[in-house]
């Protein structure tokens, strides 16, 4: 993470802690701001990883449905996209050489 | 002043003309460069790009004592896929972040550059994080940075000369990063870009080589008013990819660049109905302004990602009894292009591996003979096709002999099951809009041959010989005149086969696989070979093939040298 997003994640932290609990305004503002300040910046991907293996999950509902799609002939690096929640695809984004890697290493290479 | 002083002064001024001319590459040594072997000057080993080498002294009968002399480790674990360039006794190699000068006799590091890119670069790069090779101009090393900076450093220490960024609007975010190699034409540093699977608008460009000057660009889809723009539906040219990243050719008789040009965007062709000029097209163009002489578009309004970036080989090839300068393509779709290099006049066309979607190209009037699977596949209809989007053959290049008068192809032999649905949201600069826009899946009529190296007749398509490959080899070949053929293999072997018959002569297994580009040069009188190993690139990464479950990564050079102790 480049030191100015830290310094700046570190004073919204700071200024929030306060009263983020109480105030969903305040809670969504930080949220927004960590997804801004958090995109364009090298790969994050333990979270990723976290929401990868969650929606390949062979035993959740999720899971057979990723795996529906990819054998029907849909990109896995789409159906990754389109099954997890919004929220994370900046970080996804950041993370794309990452992603095609470990799905092709979970054997849902992202056919090119 | 006296006598002395003038001598001294003559001497000192020519003592520091041949230093620099021992360094500096003109515009004669660069045109020169297919005919001198002691030296790899120019990508492609030539202007022509027929990775041809007159070197001899490496045959037949003694390939088998071939070892290798030197091996040095790039310390990266990215696809290593760098055309070697030699001169003087030192090689000059490329990464993705890094640019080296090592002594070619011994391996030895001269200076290493590392070069940063902002991370989100990466977001952008489709198909493997590589590099594949610079260009050298009087004293300078010149090369494009993933993050569309084009950047020229002193041959001898590496130092910066001059650094320009890309202008506008070419920048990660807007889908755009560089990995081809520059080719400098008369002092003019021509370059390509990447980015067709983010919704870009490609182009060609050039840079002065001595001052980084940006000279022209020229965009390979039209804009509002421009001729061509009728061929898009709607405002779809404003995403309509076109990239060009994969290096060209040059004929200084013709003053003309020859450069492939890449696939529309989006994939699904949905779209943007239309021919959609001037994608998956061989484009010629005047180096010293861009404009653009002619065009051959080799697949309007490819569904499949057929891109035409495959470097157009020029050559002399006698066609009924008369010799006529060509260009050459082996076409991601299948077919094995020939034109006039000066009109771009089609002169023949034919199939150099399976294909399904189109019968044959009317050399009358250049149109494809579609099948029902192409109709059905722009219908939406689910239907198999050969080849699959990876193509026919991929961005490995080729080699031409003018000996055997044959192109040494590294194929790929794999279909797909397609299926275009309806788009359902509208495409956006530097979003993806590449493979996920469509549905396939893989074919193999036999999954433990994926690919050959082919000795083809340019004129016909076919082959005199087919060597079979269990994976397809992302190798470039090179061809000798003592009639060897080099290339490597994706689980790591450097081989020589015979140009003749196909058969293997010789192989030594590199520690990671092998999608580079070969290159022979000769010292002191004795020939070497050269070539990077390290795997990683679009196949390799994307392809799921069994059979490079256990094959390393991590980039290193290699040097080869016929046993003489």
């Amino acid at each position: 993470m480049a030191p100015w997003t830290h310094f700046s994640l570190t004073m919204v932290l700071q200024i929030s802690s306060c009263s983020v609990a109480t105030n969903p305004f305040l809670l969504g503002l930080l949220w927004a701001l960590v997804l801004i300040l958090g995109s364009a910046q090298a790969c994050e991907f333990t979270k990723v990883k976290s929401a990868i293996d969650q929606v390949t999950n062979p035993k959740e509902d999720v899971g057979k449905r990723f795996k529906a799609l990819v054998e029907d002939g849909w990109n896995s690096e789409r159906v990754l996209f389109d099954l997890t929640d919004k929220d994370l695809h900046p970080l996804m984004d950041d993370c794309r050489p990452e992603v095609e890697a470990y799905l092709n290493q979970l054997g849902y290479p992202s056919v090119h | 002043m006296k006598i002395k002083n003038i001598a001294q002064l003559i001497l000192s001024i020519s003592s520091g003309l041949l230093s620099q001319g021992s360094w500096a590459q003109t515009d004669a040594d660069l045109l020169n460069d297919a005919t001198t072997p002691k030296d790899v000057l120019v990508y492609g080993m030539g202007y022509q790009g027929q990775r041809f080498s007159p070197l001899k002294q490496i045959n037949k009968s003694n390939v088998k004592k071939l070892v290798p002399l030197w091996s040095y480790s790039m310390n990266d674990s990215r696809g290593s896929e760098s055309f070697p360039l030699v001169k003087d006794g030192v090689i000059y190699v490329t990464s993705h972040n890094a640019t080296v000068a090592v002594n070619a006799l011994t391996g030895k590091q001269i200076w290493k550059v590392a070069h940063d890119y902002p991370p989100e670069t990466l977001r952008v790069v489709c198909c493997g994080i590589v590099n594949r090779g610079a260009a050298l101009y009087e004293g300078k090393i010149i090369r494009a940075l993933m993050d569309n900076h084009i950047i020229a450093l002193d041959m001898k220490t590496g130092q910066e000369v001059w650094r320009t960024a890309s202008p506008d609007p070419v920048k990660p975010e807007n889908g755009y990063a560089m990995t081809g190699a520059p080719l400098v034409v008369g002092g003019v540093v021509v370059v390509g870009v990447a980015g067709a699977e983010y919704g870009h608008r490609g182009f060609i460009e050039a840079y002065d080589a001595n001052s980084g000057k940006h000279l022209w660009r020229h965009y390979n889809v039209p804009a509002a008013g421009e001729p061509g723009v009728e061929t898009w539906a709607d405002k779809s040219y404003e995403t309509g990819g076109g990239s060009s990243w994969i290096t060209g050719t040059y004929d200084k008789d013709l003053d003309l660049v020859y450069w492939g040009v890449g696939n529309p965007s989006p994939w699904n062709p949905r779209s943007r109905a239309g021919d959609n000029l001037y994608t998956n097209s061989i484009v010629a163009l005047r180096p010293k302004t861009g404009e653009m002489v002619w065009h051959y578009q080799v697949s309007p309004g490819d569904p499949f990602d057929y891109d035409a970036v495959q470097t157009p080989v020029i050559a002399n090839l006698k066609i009924a009894g008369k010799t006529q300068k060509v260009v050459m393509q082996a076409n991601r779709g299948g077919f094995l292009y020939v034109l006039d290099a000066a009109s771009g006049k089609l002169l023949a066309a034919n199939p150099f591996e399976k294909v399904n979607w189109a019968d044959s190209v009317d050399l009358s009037t250049g149109k494809l003979n579609y099948t029902d699977a192409y109709k059905e596949a722009l219908q939406g209809k689910k239907v198999d096709i050969w080849p699959s989007s990876s193509g026919g053959t991929n961005w490995q290049h080729l080699s031409f002999s003018p000996i055997t008068q044959k192109l040494y192809i590294n194929t790929l032999h794999i279909g797909m099951s397609y299926e275009a649905p309806p788009e359902t949201e509208p495409y956006k600069a530097g979003k993806p809009s590449g493979p996920g826009t469509v549905k396939r899946k893989p074919l193999f009529d036999d999954p433990n041959v994926r690919g050959y190296l082919k000795a083809v007749d340019p004129m016909t398509g076919k082959a005199s010989w087919a060597t079979p490959f269990q994976s397809p080899n992302w190798s470039s070949t090179m061809v000798t005149a003592s009639n060897l053929v080099f290339t490597g293999v994706m689980t790591g072997e450097f081989q020589a086969l015979d140009a003749d018959t196909g058969k293997l002569l010789w192989s030594f297994q590199t520690p990671s696989g092998i999608l580079a580009q070969p290159v022979t040069w000769e010292k002191d009188g004795k020939q070497y070979v050269t070539i990077m190993s390290g795997i990683g690139g679009v196949y390799a990464l994307f392809a799921g093939d069994p059979n490079l479950k256990n094959v390393p990564s991590g980039a290193s050079l290699w040097t080869f040298g016929l046993f003489d102790k």
